[in-house]
């Protein structure tokens, strides 16, 4: 059983991964400075679905999203909602593995083919998904010791050549702009989705909104320090060219015994982009499971090698920029729009019953 | 009947003797003696490999032949014996090392205890030496070694419990618990797991632990083996199971935590910071055993640039005239290390000494200065050997060096990123392990666990050994 701790850094885990390389430059381009407050708008909404993605698990605690879906829609409507959710999952993923590839390819490993790189993400990320959600969680509590080496490093490029003016002007974008920018920001707070799927199996369900809120706030105030540490970095002109701000930030970092931190932290931060992968691939292996009822780790090599296969196809690498502009509302619809609508359903039931 | 004729003694005394000698295949160190006793014939029968003959002498024949009472049961009064009826009792019994003495026209016989013990003395422990602490280590006979330990646990709450296991050998495994510390489920399991040996021929304690562990085909160890009697006091204060197998000088103890193979007995001798610096050190020294050489093999081969241009041009001097890829340098200087180290071990410790000269002076010198290994591979395979032989537990050590080998191999498919992935698969492996169902590896609370030691409980969090 999940204890509280345990669910707090399965979360962080969930949300923070490949989006806080090119978050900063992302809402850069959307509202300049004020980006922050996108940031903080998206964190509000985050929360208001959470609220919803736990009252909507609450009112059958014992059973996850999936069996959820059967006893309200029936079985023939709640087995076509399951297999879109398993597609949301997959084509998350996919992304996700697309865009991994992408930055090791231009950052680190020039050379070596994508699908190598795939391969080994999909070793590795299957071997921990495969494991009962305990074991995940605990692991991801092992791994969080980078999000404090990341803190550190940020800490670390305060020293150099900052300017808090540019912070300034603040608010000089309209509020509908700004809110408008958060569903950019929105998406990389995804992740949290899993609760739907483990309430059956955290210790104590009372306190989980509240821990959840905490896992959350860490997040949201993460990207909100990370991305004003890179608006007092870079200068305008600069911020609107470089799309990952993060790596950038960091290759500036110069030491006596060690330079290109930038590569050094992007190899290790794979560490949490894998995480996020295995969460999907968790919440999908559940949705595989409920469908077909085999052994849950079987369902995992399964999806392994779909994706594995996916990523195989050129035409993958091509689709790129409209699988992520769509993967937009795919996420609005599939974590916001549809639980809202399931909640409204289960309400209504539970009163008629 | 043929049957129960074979299995029960009859009256006839001749009969019995030929069928005890059939049932012992006509062993040539069966041996028997004749006696009078109040003019009734009676045999002695005993292996004479595995009995004490001053003993035989002392209690049986000596008060027999004084005839100082009318039954035998007085007669033998001062010696532990037993009654048996079967044939089969009786050839256990006389491989065990007991005598057996029977008596004209009686269908039973009596089983005496006089097995010699041949047993090497107490000294000191050869594989776990500590500089400060008791020097005893156990030896290869569970009786001699719990006594060990009751010299330490003087309480009743000290429970022994004797299992014999295989068809065949008849080995004694001794399972011993503090009872009101052990739980009970845990015990149970132990149990449960041990009944799976009964019919297998159980000759080494690796049978054990291979049934023990929740997952055998781990590299790591998951039940501590130990030679030092304090150090499984220490585990069995905190609740964990200690189990002898006769005949093997060690103890092994389940459940453990991964921690606990990076503690020496000596560390609770020592002051806490100094306890603590070895603690910190040995955890550094697993750290960089298994990922060094992989670390070196990165930037070496990848990621030159992430070295300041100063350090880069000492490396690249170093590696300038090496024809071989890093990767192929690291596995070649492993497996030599690896070479040197098993040749010191099997040879007499005479001789062992001439390996260090060789290790030193050929394989260290020449081998750089032929150009085949660069100077700075040397070091860090140096430094790798050294920090996993500072691990005390001798099975993690080696499991530690060995674990290095798929590290090196995906720092040369991909650079750090390869690093990354297997020591995510590596956390995974070790959090997903359990050891009689307890965590293998728990969140390190190093804090926690010291200020409890302080405060002289004996136990903590992570019950870190």
């Amino acid at each position: 059983m999940l204890s509280n701790k345990n669910l707090f850094f399965l979360i962080i885990q969930a949300q923070v991964g490949i989006g806080i390389l090119g978050l900063p430059y992302i809402l850069y381009n959307d509202v300049q400075q004020d980006g922050w407050m996108s940031l903080l708008v998206a964190g509000v909404l985050a929360q208001g679905i959470l609220i919803i993605l736990v009252a909507l698990s609450r009112t059958s605690p014992k059973e996850t999203f999936y069996e959820l879906n059967h006893r309200l829609l029936g079985t023939f409507l709640g087995k076509i909602v399951n297999i879109l959710y398993i597609l949301y999952f997959i084509s998350f993923s996919l992304l996700l593995m697309i865009l991994v590839s992408d930055v090791i390819n231009t950052w680190i490993l020039h050379r070596t083919p994508k699908w190598a790189i795939i391969l080994l993400l999909l070793i590795a990320t299957t071997y921990i998904a495969k494991e009962q959600i305990l074991t995940i969680s605990r692991t991801f509590l092992f791994f969080s010791i980078l999000f404090i080496g990341l803190i550190i490093l940020l800490f670390m490029v305060y020293p150099q050549d900052n300017h808090f003016g540019r912070m300034l002007p603040m608010g000089s974008k309209d509020f509908t702009e700004i809110v408008k920018a958060s569903p950019d920001a929105f998406v990389s707070l995804i992740g949290f989705e899993i609760i739907l799927f483990i309430m059956p199996f955290i210790k104590n369900p009372k306190k989980s909104l509240l821990v959840l809120t905490f896992a959350n706030l860490f997040t949201v105030l993460l990207y909100v320090f990370l991305f004003i540490t890179c608006v007092i970095t870079f200068s305008g002109a600069q911020f609107s060219l470089i799309q990952e701000p993060l790596l950038y930030l960091f290759r500036g970092l110069s030491f006596h015994f060690v330079e290109r931190i930038d590569i050094i932290f992007l190899s290790f931060w794979i560490v949490p982009i894998s995480t996020t992968l295995v969460v999907q691939l968790y919440n999908a292996s559940l949705g595989v499971q409920n469908l077909f009822a085999i052994q849950r780790n079987k369902c995992v090599y399964l999806l392994a090698g779909i994706l594995l296969g996916l990523c195989l196809l050129p035409v993958s690498y091509s689709i790129k920029e409209s699988l992520s502009s769509f993967m937009i509302y795919l996420n609005i619809i599939f974590v916001f729009i549809f639980p809202a609508l399931l909640l409204i359903i289960a309400k209504v039931r539970g009163i008629k019953a | 009947m043929a049957e129960s004729h074979d299995e029960f003694l009859s009256s006839d005394l001749t009969e019995n003797l030929k069928i005890i000698d059939e049932k012992m295949k006509l062993t040539a160190d069966l041996k028997r003696r004749k006696l009078m006793f109040h003019d009734k014939t009676l045999f002695i029968l005993y292996l004479d490999t595995i009995t004490d003959k001053e003993s035989i002498e002392l209690h049986i024949i000596n008060p027999i032949n004084k005839q100082e009472s009318d039954s035998i049961e007085k007669t033998l009064g001062a010696i532990q014996f037993s009654i048996m009826t079967t044939f089969k009792d009786i050839s256990t019994s006389l491989a065990e090392g007991n005598s057996i003495l029977l008596t004209e026209n009686s269908n039973i016989a009596y089983s005496i205890t006089t097995s010699a013990d041949e047993n090497r003395s107490v000294e000191e422990s050869v594989n776990e030496k500590v500089t400060m602490g008791a020097h005893d280590s156990f030896v290869e006979s569970a009786a001699t070694n719990i006594s060990l330990l009751r010299k330490r646990l003087r309480t009743p709450d000290f429970k022994v419990e004797y299992h014999t296991y295989g068809p065949e050998t008849n080995v004694q495994v001794a399972i011993c618990y503090l009872d009101s510390k052990v739980n009970p489920n845990v015990l149970q399991s132990i149990k449960s797991r041990l009944d799976k040996i009964k019919d297998n021929d159980l000759l080494n304690s690796r049978q054990i632990q291979e049934t023990l562990e929740d997952f055998p085909y781990s590299p790591f160890p998951q039940s501590l083996r130990t030679e030092r009697p304090d150090r499984a006091v220490f585990n069995l204060l905190n609740g964990n199971t200690v189990i002898f197998l006769n005949h093997e000088p060690s103890a092994l103890v389940t459940p453990i935590s991964f921690y606990s193979f990076l503690r020496s007995p000596e560390d609770y001798n020592s002051r806490w910071f100094v306890n603590f610096f070895y603690y910190c050190l040995r955890l550094l020294a697993f750290i960089l055993s298994v990922t060094l050489p992989a670390f070196y093999i990165a930037v070496n081969a990848y990621h030159s640039s992430i070295l300041p241009v100063s350090t880069f041009y000492t490396l690249k001097l170093s590696v300038l005239n090496v024809p071989f890829h890093p990767f192929v340098e690291a596995i070649m200087m492993q497996i030599v290390l690896e070479l040197l180290k098993e040749a010191s071990v099997r040879l007499p410790s005479a001789v062992a000494q001439t390996i260090g000269t060789v290790g030193a002076i050929v394989i260290g010198s020449a081998i750089v200065q032929t150009n085949f290994i660069s100077n700075t591979m040397v070091v860090v395979i140096a430094i790798t050997a050294v920090s996993s032989f500072i691990i005390p537990n001798g099975e993690m050590s080696t499991s530690m060096r060995l674990m290095s080998f798929p590290l090196i191999f995906l720092a040369a498919m991909f650079g750090f990123i390869g690093i990354a992935f297997g020591l995510m698969v590596y956390t995974t492996h070790l959090v997903k392990l359990t050891s009689a169902g307890k965590a293998y590896v728990e969140a390190p609370n190093i804090i926690q666990s010291f200020f409890s030691r302080k405060n002289g409980k004996g136990q903590d969090a992570n019950a870190l050994e």
